[in-house]
């Protein structure tokens, strides 16, 4: 009998256990939720939005690495490879294995499939969700004109742009490039819909860390110039400008104003930084200061040549004496911390706008008096002579756009859009050529990324660059 | 009712017995061959369960014998089993026993994990690794004592740094996305293995270095379907079995070892350039830039004037030297017991294990406790508990990529102009002309600290329901808890602008496995006998981590983050769980044919619910030949086996939740929560599979050669492919069951007795193992083209290639003429070109994986001394050095870091055929620096792997000190290494993948030490 009970038991063992089958095996989503049942309510959407500006404020993009490669790549600065970074693209000799351009590439569509998901969201279209699938539309033109120029081939002869994706998951997985013209009528679209969505109300323009309508109009300033529509670049800027909320800091408040953190007078739209992003070494202000892995330096040129005695804005500008290097001059006035590294990025400011519209004054032939008028909104601010009519023409207006943006990764394709060339800056740039890189040459725009040559068959690469 | 007859018989006997006078059998067992006395025999009467076991000159005694007839069974290990009948009278019976050496191991149980079975009976395909090979071998993970000993696994240390994992593949890379890493099977339960860091930047601490070596029994490879399909998917890539110690019947054995040694890397690694050549490349290679001919000018006097290297013509640093642990001390010592009687057997250890590594800083500590035990309650039931509690403390450093902080990049990075310390002695921090830190502070004052604390305790009870049926219940805890601490010292180094940083992290898994087993015998008659296993499994991991980080810290000698002034924290856990359910059976016809079966349900819950259950099945025939008469009849041949498997197996081995389409809550911005998508997913994600197939034939003739020959092919197909997606989608990959490949080759194995005297003994071993693999169906996209998987210099998975193929441009040397760096064209030969960009990649031969290595070893008994060696060979693959951008920069980056010696061959004038190009300042147009061939080397390699002497301390002199028997022992480990490849400075041995990057190099030992019994 005894046996009998002992092959009871252990059939109940077996028994027991297979029950229970189908729960054991259910594994738990510890961090993450079901796509489908993730977008229900306002919140929802409002936190995708916020997903977007997760991606966007990361170091590898706007948050430190665009401004920093766009500065080396210019005459304003160059990599001094102090730490090995930004190398290849102050030296410009990228290949399609490449970091810096597939981070770029990898994180805007992975920004540009959340705006995608708030944008198709099915959710009852109330004033608010209105303002928030604007803004997801906002961010969708700001990514878009971003990859427009670092890839795109509107300057390096060529008429390709980047694949305009507007939904997620739609099915296409090897998606073609895209002309560059189609890429500027999306972003155009997209600036539009949101200026048609967002509300205008103060209340929703006072947190700058966030898009704002006022953003987009500046936005669309700034787009407006670039794809030089230059009158609707200075209804744009002049309704910012109109809106009497931003301000220039003077002389005097110059430095301080940006030693603050966030919350600058002058700022529209900037990217929030908490000591919780923990940006370390990739933080923007690690890399522009004297720090261990300080690899940007201004060049001489920039350092010696471009301020007045007077300007203000050389308070922005330090040198320092490096053991073996000898004196090196640094932008260190913009983004100050390089201890807890959480400098707000400006992503567009007042002045900014200004120059936009001056720019877009001067190109359109407007009485260079009433240009000078613009820039001495800034000018006044700067400890510098105002302009005159007689002191005012494009390479003034220039030169001033030059002085203001500086570090902020804006000369680089100010020379390329009015077709000029880099010219070199200081003897350390670290390329070859001897005067700076020609207009038009292939490697002004980044390569196609390796990861996404491999992996879509549709997709071609830029002039010059391997395929393999 | 044979039993009963017999329990008559015995029944009857007992009056008389009380009468009889007891009798004993005495007598000497001895190797048949040699003569010479085998201690250690036992001689055991199974019916009256009593024995005794042969003293040092080979004497047993059996004594208060009943009269009667017994059958004596005498055993040793290593040789064949005896079985006589022995009267027994009043007197003394005396029998000499000769035992004629087996030579296979024909009665050597195969441990499987599920059970264990005759050698000579298993058609599977197996190594046997016994513990003489690894016992005393002073390595923090024992796998590293593998190398070389079994066909079949290539082993290569990922670092050289104690405690650091293995890269084990058995049989090859028999998938591309799912793991290849073997399964790890302690005492018949599926462990947790890999890596117990969580950080990548700094050393890696395997979970096997928290086993002590000596408590393993054997460890057992198990290779094939018919012996890997048991364990289901987690078996696929093969199964490492090790088996440890337990209690054993007779007098308590006490042993103890005590080994101490030192280590140095065994290849030095390439030499840098001293601090006259850098400033003569320096001051040359400004001079060669006509950029720089206004600021400093166009000879070598003017570049010296004008822009110095800033050498002080004194200083000459090897950083090498300077972060160098030269003849780091390793030491090791063991206590254990081992005892028992016919209830209860016990087997008990402790274990110290302390290994400093080749550069300074990094060491391992492991501190081990065993303790087993077994207890019959009765004669049906048995219950038995083992217990192992460890703990291992690795202090670790930066090492594996680019890291400033690293004292493996610091000998090729830093310069030699620099000085390493100041006139007083401390180390120079502030006089560097680059970034990189000086890795004498940052050794001193920085922490990058594993702790692993970890449990296993196995219970296990069996029932023995009749004398047919046995019911088995197995139920194993793995419990570890490992704590991380990386601290940045707030002067100097990474944390120097946060003035300090502090990273903690600690996390428990918990693994537990659930086995219940009915084992049914069945022998309908005496030709035919059959063997039935069903089973279930359950097996679930839990696994939580909790973290946080901080900066900002006040002084020195606080390292918590309650000391920083700002800190963030977080946590995660995961789970998974599998479930089986198998069945098994052997069967055997007259010891001349077998044949095993097994078929496995499998759930898993890395795949959707109506996709995670999978059917595998093996099955695995033997014939033994020499069984049959006409072989029989040939003297030379003692036996002959041939042996066929196949089977069908699965890989579930993907990441955690890959199937599910999620979005993720892992996100902020500006301190408010963010939502994200995460993962595509895939419903109908599911196993990946592959049909094994294995044929071969062991033999064992003139009573001295004994070896083995197996072929074996692994088609995979479905593979868990992670199909790269076009970045447009905002992922970057989706898993998908698509692509085949396979793994074919060959296994041999040879053993020789050249010689066997009782006082001389010579035996040559060897093995080879042949392998290739090759992608052969890949995914195609909505073009129609296949979908590759590239890395920048390797072919994860590319058509008709191997997987982790090399590609790249292939170098083509120096232009005599300019002095320019060529290629060819074509990336193959021919016509060459100045032109990075105009120089096309190509397949260069060769993957990062061996297809060829093995162990030859010989040992030589010249009465109580002995010798043994093990050669270890690997052909075949190539090496990439990752980082010689900056090394052979030929002064691209303007020898702003530490350059190779051999950058000193370069070329200066129109004719010189140099290795290196004109070096340029600064000059990057020509990126003669990036990869090529020019960085790809030949990884084969010739490495003693052991060379061990020893001498056996004679009884005559430990029987008045109460001393069973002691060896004392000198160990060389890695004492000598030769490459092929003349440009290859680095050691051949690197991770799986190939990479040279820079990490610590693996060590070269010698050991002194001894071991007792008492």
């Amino acid at each position: 009998m005894k046996k009998y009970i002992n092959l009871l038991i252990a059939l109940l063992f077996i028994a027991g256990v297979s029950t229970a089958c189908e729960d054991y095996l259910e594994p738990t989503l510890p961090d993450s939720k079901d796509t489908e049942s993730a977008l229900g309510t306002v919140d929802d959407l409002n936190a995708f939005v916020l997903g977007i500006m997760d991606d966007i404020n990361s170091t590898t993009y706007m948050g430190s690495h665009i401004p920093v490669a766009l500065a080396v790549r210019s005459d304003n600065f160059f990599s001094n490879g102090n730490s090995g970074r930004f190398t290849t693209v102050s030296q410009f000799v990228q290949t399609a294995s490449d970091g810096y351009a597939s981070s770029v590439w990898t994180i805007s569509y992975q920004a540009i499939s959340n705006a995608n998901v708030v944008i198709n969201a099915d959710l009852e279209e109330t004033d608010e969700v209105k303002h928030i699938k604007g803004q997801a539309y906002a961010l969708r033109a700001l990514i878009y004109m971003n990859l427009n120029m670092f890839f795109g081939q509107e300057h390096v002869g060529g008429t390709l742009g980047v694949p305009v994706v507007t939904a997620y998951n739609d099915g296409n997985l090897i998606p073609a490039r895209n002309t560059v013209t189609e890429v500027w009528n999306q972003v155009e679209a997209d600036l539009n819909a949101a200026a048609a969505n967002m509300s205008q109300d103060a209340a929703m323009n006072n947190d700058k860390t966030v898009i704002t309508y006022n953003a987009v109009k500046a936005l669309q300033s700034r787009y407006y110039l670039y794809t030089k529509q230059y009158a609707k670049a200075i209804t744009a800027a002049d309704a910012v400008i109109a809106t009497g909320e931003y301000s220039v800091p003077d002389a005097a408040s110059l430095a301080t104003e940006w030693a603050k953190d966030g919350g600058y007078v002058n700022s529209i739209f900037e990217l929030a930084y908490n000591a919780s992003d923990n940006t370390g070494n990739e933080s923007i202000a690690r890399f522009y200061l004297d720090t261990n892995y300080g690899d940007v330096e201004l060049t001489l040129d920039a350092a010696t040549n471009l301020y007045d005695p007077t300007d203000a804005r050389l308070g922005l500008i330090t040198s320092n004496v490096h053991a073996n290097h000898g004196l090196q001059y640094r932008l260190s006035g913009k983004y100050p911390d390089a201890v807890t590294n959480d400098d707000n990025v400006i992503v567009i400011r007042y002045e900014e706008v200004i120059l936009n519209k001056a720019e877009a004054q001067i190109r359109s032939s407007v009485a260079a008096g009433t240009v000078a008028t613009t820039l001495n909104l800034i000018a006044n601010k700067r400890g510098i002579v105002p302009y005159t009519a007689a002191t005012t023409d494009v390479d003034a207006v220039m030169l001033e756009r030059r002085r203001e943006l500086i570090g902020e990764g804006f000369r680089f394709f100010d020379l390329l859009r009015n077709g000029e060339m880099i010219p070199r800056g200081d003897a350390q740039e670290p390329y070859s050529d001897a005067l700076g890189i020609p207009a038009g040459d292939t490697r002004l725009v980044y390569p196609i990324p390796l990861s996404e040559l491999n992996a879509n068959s549709s997709m071609v690469q830029n002039e010059d660059y391997n395929s393999n | 009712m044979l039993k009963r007859l017999q329990f008559l018989a015995l029944a009857m006997l007992l009056p008389i017995c009380a009468f009889a006078q007891s009798g004993s059998i005495t007598g000497k067992v001895t190797d048949a061959k040699t003569g010479e006395p085998l201690a250690g025999a036992t001689a055991y009467i199974q019916s009256l369960q009593k024995g005794a076991q042969a003293d040092l000159d080979g004497f047993y005694t059996i004594s208060n014998l009943p009269s009667g007839s017994y059958e004596l069974v005498v055993k040793y290990i290593g040789y064949r089993e005896f079985k006589t009948t022995v009267e027994v009278g009043s007197g003394t019976v005396q029998l000499d026993i000769t035992l004629d050496l087996d030579l296979v191991g024909l009665e050597e149980l195969v441990v499987t994990g599920y059970g264990s079975i005759d050698r000579a009976s298993f058609t599977g395909t197996v190594s046997s690794v016994a513990a003489e090979k690894f016992e005393s071998v002073p390595v923090a993970s024992v796998d590293a004592a593998l190398q070389g000993q079994a066909t079949g696994v290539s082993i290569s240390a990922s670092s050289g740094t104690p405690g650091s994992t293995q890269d084990i593949r058995i049989r090859g890379i028999s998938s591309i996305n799912a793991g290849t890493a073997p399964l790890l099977v302690i005492d018949g339960v599926p462990v947790v293995n890999g890596n117990t860091s969580t950080n990548s930047a700094t050393s890696s601490l395997g979970f096997l270095s928290t086993l002590n070596s000596a408590d393993i029994e054997n460890i057992t490879i198990l290779k094939d379907a018919a012996s890997t399909s048991p364990y289901g998917a987690r078996g696929t890539n093969g199964v490492i079995v090790i088996t440890t110690k337990s209690g054993r019947e007779g007098n308590t054995t006490y042993s103890v070892s005590a080994q101490r040694g030192v280590n140095n890397p065994a290849v030095d690694g390439p030499g840098v350039l001293n601090a006259s050549q850098h400033d003569e490349l320096y001051t040359e290679s400004l001079v060669n830039n006509p950029a720089y001919a206004g600021i400093c000018g166009t000879t070598t006097a003017q570049v010296k004037a004008n822009c110095a290297s800033g050498w002080d013509g004194v200083t000459d640093t090897d950083w090498g030297e300077e972060a160098r642990n030269e003849n780091a001390v390793q030491q090791e010592y063991n206590l254990s017991a081992r005892g028992g009687n016919a209830t209860t057997n016990f087997y008990a250890s402790m274990g110290v294990f302390n290994q400093e590594g080749p550069v300074n800083g990094s060491s391992v500590e492991r501190y081990t406790g065993s303790f087993d035990i077994s207890h019959k309650l009765d004669d049906r039931v048995k219950f038995s508990n083992s217990l192992t509690g460890s703990f291992v403390e690795q202090d670790g450093i930066l090492e594996g990529a680019g890291y400033f902080g690293s004292p493996i990049l610091a000998k090729y990075f830093m310069l030699p102009i620099d000085k390493a310390r100041n006139d007083d002695g401390t180390p120079n921090i502030t006089d560097l002309s680059n970034s990189v830190f000086n890795p004498l502070y940052i050794q001193e004052n920085d922490i990058d600290r594993n702790r692993t604390y970890r449990l296993i305790n196995n219970s296990s009870l069996d029932i023995k329901i009749n004398n047919n049926l046995t019911f088995t219940t197995k139920y194993a805890i793995d419990f570890t808890l490992a704590e991380e601490k990386n601290y940045n010292n707030i002067y100097y180094g990474d944390a120097d602008d946060e003035s300090g940083t502090v990273d903690d992290y600690t996390y428990r898994n918990f693994n537990y496995v659930w086995q219940n087993m009915l084992n049914y015998n069945w022998v309908p008659s005496s030709d035919h006998s059959f063997n039935f296993k069903v089973w279930n499994e359950i097996q679930k991991n839990y696994n939580f981590q909790v973290g946080g980080s901080g900066e900002g810290i006040a002084t020195t000698g606080l390292f918590n983050l309650n000391t920083t002034a700002i800190n963030t924290g977080w946590s995660d856990s995961y789970d998974w769980a599998v479930m089986s359910f198998t069945g098994l059976v052997n069967y055997g016809f007259q010891d001349k044919i077998f044949v095993d079966a097994s078929v496995r349900q499998e759930g898993n819950s890395r795949f959707a619910d109506d996709k995670r259950w999978g059917s595998f099945y093996s099955v695995g025939v033997g014939y033994v030949l020499s069984e049959e008469e006409f072989i029989k009849n040939i003297d030379a041949i003692n036996f002959l086996k041939v042996r066929a498997s196949y089977g069908l197996t699965g890989n579930a081995n993907v990441g955690i939740n890959t199937y599910q389409a999620t979005v993720s809550y892992t996100g902020a911005y500006n301190d408010l929560p963010a939502i994200s998508t995460s993962n595509l997913g895939n419903k109908d994600l599911t196993w990946e599979n592959a049909n094994s197939y294995d044929v071969g034939i062991e033999f064992e003739a003139f009573e001295k050669l004994n070896g083995s020959a197996t072929f074996f092919r692994k088609n995979s197909y479905d593979l868990l492919f992670s199909v790269p997606l076009s970045r447009t989608t905002g992922h970057s990959s989706q898993t998908q069951n698509i692509g085949e490949l396979y793994n074919q080759g060959f296994e041999f194995e040879a053993n020789y007795d050249v010689v066997r005297t009782r006082d001389i003994k010579w035996n040559i071993s060897g093995n080879l193992t042949l392998l290739k693999n090759e992608v052969t169906d890949l995914p195609v996209d909505g073009n129609g083209e296949d979908i590759e998987l590239k890395g920048s210099t390797s072919y994860t998975a590319v058509r008709g290639y191997e997987v982790g193929a090399w590609y790249m441009r292939k170098w083509a040397g120096v232009d005599p003429d300019n002095g320019d760096p060529l290629w060819y064209i074509d990336g193959k030969g021919g016509a060459t070109t100045n032109d990075y960009n105009a120089a096309e990649t190509a397949y260069q031969g060769g993957s990062a994986m061996p297809t060829k290595f093995g162990g030859i070893s010989t040992r030589v008994d010249v009465k109580d001394f002995y010798v043994s060696a093990t050669l270890y060979y690997s052909f075949g693959n190539k090496v990439y050095d990752t980082w010689a951008t900056y090394q052979m920069s030929d002064g691209r980056f303007g020898y702003s870091y530490g350059s190779y010696a051999s950058q000193y061959d370069r070329w200066q004038q129109p004719g010189d055929d140099a290795l290196n190009p004109k070096p340029i300042y600064g000059s990057n147009a020509r990126l003669s620096t990036n990869a090529s061939t020019r960085r790809l080397y030949d990884g084969d390699y010739l490495r003693l792997k052991n060379l061990n002497i020893g001498y056996n301390v004679p009884a005559k002199y430990l029987e008045n000190v109460g001393v069973k028997s002691a060896t004392i022992y000198f160990l060389g480990q890695n004492l000598w290494t030769k490459t092929f490849d003349d440009l290859l400075e680095f050691d051949p041995e690197v991770r799986a993948d190939g990479q040279l990057d820079l990490t610590a190099a693996p060590i070269k030992s010698v050991t002194v030490g001894i071991r007792a019994n008492f």
